[in-house]
C-alpha cells in the first residue's frame, strides 16, 4: 500500500496531541501528590508524606472502601445480570429485540444529571434509605446496559443450532447455557465487566445524588472537600497511585499477551 | 481463581452489611463543614456509647432543604438566626428543654450574641455556638489593596472598573447584604428601590469569580486580591497556614458597621433521640470541650469564659477575634418571609448572569 | 433458543420501574404542583413553563450549546483522524494505544477537574515551571478542560466502527481507480457515520449537562442546563428542576431517533 507521509505525520501529530490533553491533567495531579507544600510553589520540594498520609485518612480510607465495594459489586451482579438479559434479548425476534434495545439505551445515551434525578425520585418515592444500597442500585442500573451492549455482538456470532442441539441431546437449559453459550461469549462479558468497573468508579454525578449523611464514596468526598480551607493532597496521591497500577498491569498485559502470541506460533 | 473473586465479594458484601448494622443508639447531625471537632465528635459517641452520622453543607438554604427532604431525621442542626427563625416559624423545630443542660448553669454567653436572639421567639429553640460578622479577607503582597479597602471599605467589592480579582460570596443573602452595607442601608432592607440599587451595584461589578468557602484560599494564595467571606473564615486560614509553616500573607478587615450573625444548635421536630440531643449540645457547653472546638473551628465562642481562656491561655489575641468591638456597630438578620428570599436569590441569580 | 425470551421480562419490569415511572413523575412535576418533598395541594399548572423563557434559563442553554458545540466539533476534528490512525495501525500494541486512553476515566473524573482548576489560577503548581495563567471564567479554559474530559468518548466510538469496517471495500474502492480522498469521503467516511453520530451524542450531551466541571472552571457564575438542574433541585425547586430536566429528556430523545436511524442497536453505543 502506498504511504502518505504527510498524513502519517499529521495523525501521529493528532495522536500525540490527544495523549497530552487528557494526560495532563493526570501529570498535575501527580505533581501535586509529591510536592510538600500546599502553599508555596516557589521551588519543588518533594515529599512522601500524601502517600504515607492515605491511611491515617480515616473518611478516605472509608470512602476508598466504598468505592471499591461498590464497583466490584455492582460489575459482578451487572455482569450476570446483563448476560442473563442479553441472551434473553438475543433469543427474541426481531422486531421486540429493536424495541427492547430502545429502552435498553435510555441510559446509556440519557445524560448523567437527568438519571441521577429519575433514580432519586424513584428512591426517594418508595423511601429507599440513602447511602449503601441506593447508590449500589443505581451503579448496577447503569452499568447492565453496557453489559448487554458488549455480550449481544457475541452472541449473534454463535451458531443458534447449538443450544438447540444441547437440549435435544439431553441437557437441561441451565446446563446447556452455562455449556454452550457462556463459554463462546465470554470475551464480550470480560469487556462489559470492565466497563461497568470503569464507569462506577468513575461515576460522579449519579452517586452525588445518592449519597445521604456520612456516606461518600471517593468521588463525592472530595467534591465535599473542596467546600474547605484547604483540599488535602492525599486525595490526589491515592488518584496518582490508582493510575500507575492501571498503566502497569496494562503494559504487563500487553507484553504477555506477546509472548503468548509467540508462544502459539512456534507450536 | 473464580472461586476466591467470588469469595472475596462475598466477604465485602458482608462487611458492609455489618457496618450498617449496630444497635447503637444514633445521633445524626447536619453542620457547616469544617465546624465542629471531629475528636470530640467521637469522645462523644464513646461517652454515651452512641454513633453519630456528622453530615456537612454549605449554605442554611441547603440545611433548610436537607430538614425537609427528610431522607435523614436530624437530630441536630446548627443553622444561623434568620434561617432558625424561618424554621420556626415553619414549625419544624423542636423547643430546646434547658433543664436537659446542666452546663448552662456553669457559662455565660456574651451579652452581643444575646441581643440578636433573646426577646424573639426563637430564643426557646437554640442554643448559640459561635458568631462573628461578615467583612473582606484580602491579600497583603500588594499594598494598594489594603490602602483602597481602608478608603472606601466594602465598596471596594462593588467597583465597576477595578484591577483587582475580587471573590463574591455565593450566597444571596451575604451578597445583597455587603451590596446594602455599601450603599449605607440596612441589611433587612425591605424597600424595592433600595434593593434595586444593590442589585444594579452586584450586577455592575467586575467579580473574578463567585465561591463559597473556597474563596478564603484562593485570597490566601494570592489568586485572589480579596473578597468577602466570614470573620471565621480568616481565622481558619490562619492555622491551616501556621501548620504548614507557610508565610502569612493575607489578613481581615471588618467595617465600622456590618453584619453580626450568630449559628445556634436547634434540634428539628424530625428528631427521633430528642434526650440524646439534648446531651450533645450540653457536650459542647462544657468549658473544656468547647475550649478544645473554638481552638479547632477557629470562630469565636459565644462563651464569655470559653473566650477569655482563648484570648489568654491560647494567645488568640487578633485584631478581629472579638466580632463587635467598642465603637463599632452591628445589625443582624431578620427573616422576613418567602417573598423577600425569593428577591434575595433573585438579585444574585441576575448578578452572575453579568 | 425461543425458550430462553422469559429471561427478559425481568429486565422490562427493572427498566420500566426505574426509567417510565421517574421519567413521568418528572413530566408531571413539569406540568403540575406534583412534589416529592413538600405537602402539596394537586393541579395542573403551566408556572413552572415560564421558566423556559426566563433570563436564567436561556442564557444556560444559549451557553450549553455555545461551549458543548465548540467541544464536540474540536473533539471530532482530533478525535476522527486518531481514532483512524489507531484502527488502521499494523501495531500488535494497538489495543494498548487504545486502552490507554481509558485510564484516565480510571482516574476520579472531579480530581481531572480540580486539576485543570489549579492550572487556570495563577499562582499553582505550574509556578514550578514559572507559568502562570489566569483563565478561570474564560472560553478557553472552559472548552480546553471539557475536550479533556470527553475526547476519549468521541474516539471509542469511531475507533469500533472503522476496526469492524470490511477492508475489501477500501480495496475495491482503490482497484477501481478512486485516490486515497475520494475512497475515504466516498467510502470510508459515509461507512464510520453511525460511529460518529454516537461519537457526537456522546460528548454533546454530557457536556451540555456537566455540573461540577462549569461550577470550578467557570468561577461559579457560569451557568449551564446541568448547573441550572443541581442548583434549582438542590435549592428545593424541585419542579424547576424537573422542567429543564424534561427539556434536556427531550433533547436525548431527538439524538435516540438519530441513532436509530443509522444504528437500530445502538451497536456503535460502545
Amino acid at each position: 500500500m502506498r504511504k502518505h507521509i504527510g498524513l502519517q505525520v499529521a495523525q501521529v501529530l493528532f495522536a500525540v496531541l490527544t495523549y497530552f490533553i487528557i494526560y495532563l491533567p493526570i501529570l498535575i495531579i501527580f505533581l501535586i501528590s509529591i510536592h510538600g507544600s500546599r502553599f508555596t510553589f516557589e521551588s519543588f520540594d518533594f515529599t512522601t508524606r500524601w502517600y504515607t498520609g492515605i491511611v491515617q485518612d480515616r473518611d478516605l480510607m472509608q470512602a476508598i472502601m466504598v468505592t471499591l465495594q461498590i464497583a466490584l459489586i455492582s460489575t459482578f451482579v451487572s455482569t450476570i445480570f446483563g448476560t442473563v438479559f442479553a441472551i434473553g434479548i438475543h433469543s427474541m425476534t426481531k422486531a421486540m429485540r429493536l424495541k427492547m434495545m430502545m429502552l435498553n439505551n435510555v441510559p446509556v445515551v440519557n445524560p448523567d444529571i437527568v438519571t441521577g434525578i429519575m433514580l432519586f425520585i424513584i428512591f426517594r418515592f418508595v423511601r429507599l434509605s440513602f447511602g449503601f444500597p441506593t447508590m449500589l442500585l443505581a451503579h448496577i442500573f447503569f452499568s447492565i446496559p453496557f453489559v448487554i451492549l458488549s455480550v449481544l455482538p457475541k452472541l449473534k456470532s454463535l451458531d443458534p443450532n447449538l443450544f438447540d442441539a444441547a437440549l435435544d441431546l439431553g441437557a437441561t437449559r441451565l446446563k446447556a447455557v452455562f455449556l454452550v453459550i457462556v463459554p463462546s461469549i465470554k470475551v464480550g462479558m470480560l469487556a462489559g465487566a470492565l466497563i461497568a468497573f470503569t464507569m462506577s468508579i468513575d461515576d460522579f454525578i449519579i452517586s452525588y445524588f445518592m449519597k445521604s449523611g456520612d456516606f461518600h464514596n471517593v468521588s463525592t468526598l472530595i467534591y465535599a472537600r473542596l467546600r474547605r480551607r484547604a483540599i488535602s493532597p492525599e486525595v490526589f496521591a491515592y488518584n496518582s497511585l490508582i493510575v500507575l497500577v492501571t498503566v502497569a498491569v496494562m503494559i504487563t498485559f500487553n507484553i504477555l499477551n506477546r509472548k503468548d502470541k509467540r508462544k502459539v506460533v512456534l507450536k | 481463581m473464580k472461586k476466591v473473586s467470588i469469595f472475596a465479594l462475598f466477604i465485602l458484601l458482608g462487611l458492609s452489611l455489618m457496618a450498617c448494622s449496630s444497635d447503637k443508639e444514633t445521633l445524626y447531625v447536619l453542620n457547616w463543614g469544617e465546624y465542629m471537632d471531629s475528636d470530640l465528635v467521637r469522645d462523644f459517641e464513646r461517652e454515651f456509647n452512641a454513633r453519630v452520622v456528622y453530615e456537612t453543607v454549605g449554605s442554611n438554604e441547603e440545611m433548610e432543604l436537607k430538614i425537609k427532604q427528610r431522607i435523614t431525621d436530624y437530630d441536630i442542626v446548627i443553622p444561623s438566626e434568620y434561617m432558625i427563625d424561618k424554621l420556626q416559624q415553619e414549625g419544624l423545630l423542636h423547643p430546646i428543654d434547658r433543664d436537659l443542660l446542666p452546663n448552662l448553669a456553669q457559662i455565660e454567653f456574651f451579652e452581643d450574641a444575646r441581643v440578636i436572639y433573646e426577646g424573639y421567639t426563637i430564643e426557646d429553640y437554640m442554643i448559640p455556638y459561635f458568631f462573628g460578622t461578615i467583612g473582606i479577607m484580602y491579600n497583603t503582597s500588594d499594598p494598594a489593596v489594603k490602602a483602597a479597602i481602608e478608603t472606601d471599605s466594602l465598596c471596594t467589592l462593588f467597583d465597576p472598573e477595578t484591577t483587582f480579582n475580587i471573590g463574591m460570596y455565593d450566597s444571596p443573602r451575604d451578597a445583597v447584604a455587603a451590596a446594602l452595607l455599601c450603599l449605607g442601608y440596612s441589611v433587612n432592607s425591605e424597600d424595592e428601590t433600595e434593593l434595586q440599587e444593590a442589585e444594579d451595584l452586584l450586577r455592575n461589578a467586575s467579580f473574578t469569580r463567585f465561591g463559597e468557602d473556597d474563596l478564603k484560599g484562593d485570597v490566601a494564595l494570592g489568586n485572589l486580591d480579596m473578597a468577602l467571606v466570614y470573620s471565621g473564615d480568616y481565622f481558619e486560614m490562619i492555622f491551616v497556614y501556621e501548620e504548614d509553616g507557610a508565610p502569612i500573607n493575607f489578613d481581615y478587615y471588618a467595617p465600622e458597621h456590618t453584619n453580626i450573625w450568630v449559628d445556634g444548635f436547634v434540634i428539628p421536630t424530625t428528631a427521633q433521640n430528642i434526650p440524646l440531643a439534648h446531651a450533645f449540645i450540653n457536650f459542647f457547653l462544657d468549658v473544656d470541650h468547647a475550649v478544645q472546638n473554638a481552638d479547632w473551628v477557629g470562630y469565636t465562642p459565644v462563651i464569655v469564659e470559653v473566650f477569655n481562656i482563648m484570648v489568654e491561655d491560647y494567645e488568640y489575641d487578633y485584631e478581629h477575634y472579638y466580632p463587635q468591638p467598642e465603637g463599632t456597630t452591628r445589625e443582624p438578620f431578620r427573616y422576613l418571609g418567602e417573598a423577600h428570599a425569593n428577591r434575595l436569590n433573585e438579585i444574585l441569580n441576575r448578578a452572575k448572569l453579568n | 433458543m425461543r425458550s430462553l425470551r422469559s429471561l427478559t421480562t425481568p429486565y422490562l419490569v427493572w427498566m420500566v420501574i426505574l426509567i417510565l415511572i421517574p421519567g413521568l413523575f418528572i413530566l408531571l412535576a413539569t406540568l403540575s404542583t406534583f412534589h416529592i418533598f413538600n405537602e402539596y395541594t394537586f393541579r395542573f399548572t403551566t408556572t413552572h413553563l415560564r421558566f423556559l423563557s426566563d433570563e436564567i434559563f436561556i442564557e444556560a442553554l444559549q451557553n450549553s450549546l455555545k461551549y458543548a458545540g465548540i467541544t464536540t466539533v474540536i473533539c471530532f476534528l482530533i478525535g476522527y483522524p486518531v481514532a483512524h490512525f489507531f484502527a488502521k495501525m499494523q501495531s500488535r500494541s494497538k489495543t494498548l494505544f487504545v486502552a490507554l486512553l481509558i485510564v484516565p476515566i480510571w482516574s476520579n473524573m472531579i480530581v481531572r477537574i480540580i486539576a485543570w482548576e489549579n492550572m487556570f489560577k495563577p499562582v499553582s503548581i505550574l509556578n514550578l515551571f514559572g507559568l502562570s495563567f489566569d483563565l478561570i471564567g474564560t472560553d478557553i479554559a472552559i472548552v480546553l478542560a471539557m475536550v479533556s474530559m470527553y475526547l476519549p468518548f468521541m474516539i471509542f466510538p469511531i475507533y469500533s466502527v472503522l476496526l469492524k469496517m470490511d477492508e475489501s471495500l477500501i480495496e475495491a474502492s482503490r482497484d477501481l481507480g478512486a485516490n486515497r480522498f475520494q475512497t475515504f469521503f466516498r467510502i470510508t467516511f459515509p461507512l464510520s457515520l453511525g460511529g460518529v453520530i454516537s461519537g457526537v451524542i456522546m460528548t454533546l450531551l454530557p457536556a451540555m449537562t456537566a455540573f461540577a466541571l462549569p461550577k470550578r472552571i467557570g468561577g461559579d457564575g457560569m451557568l449551564l442546563l446541568g448547573v441550572v438542574i443541581e442548583e434549582q433541585i438542590f435549592r428545593g425547586s424541585f419542579n424547576i428542576a424537573s422542567t429543564v430536566s424534561f427539556i434536556v429528556m427531550l433533547m436525548m430523545l431527538t439524538a435516540f431517533a438519530l441513532i436509530i436511524r443509522v444504528d437500530k442497536e445502538g451497536e456503535t453505543l460502545l
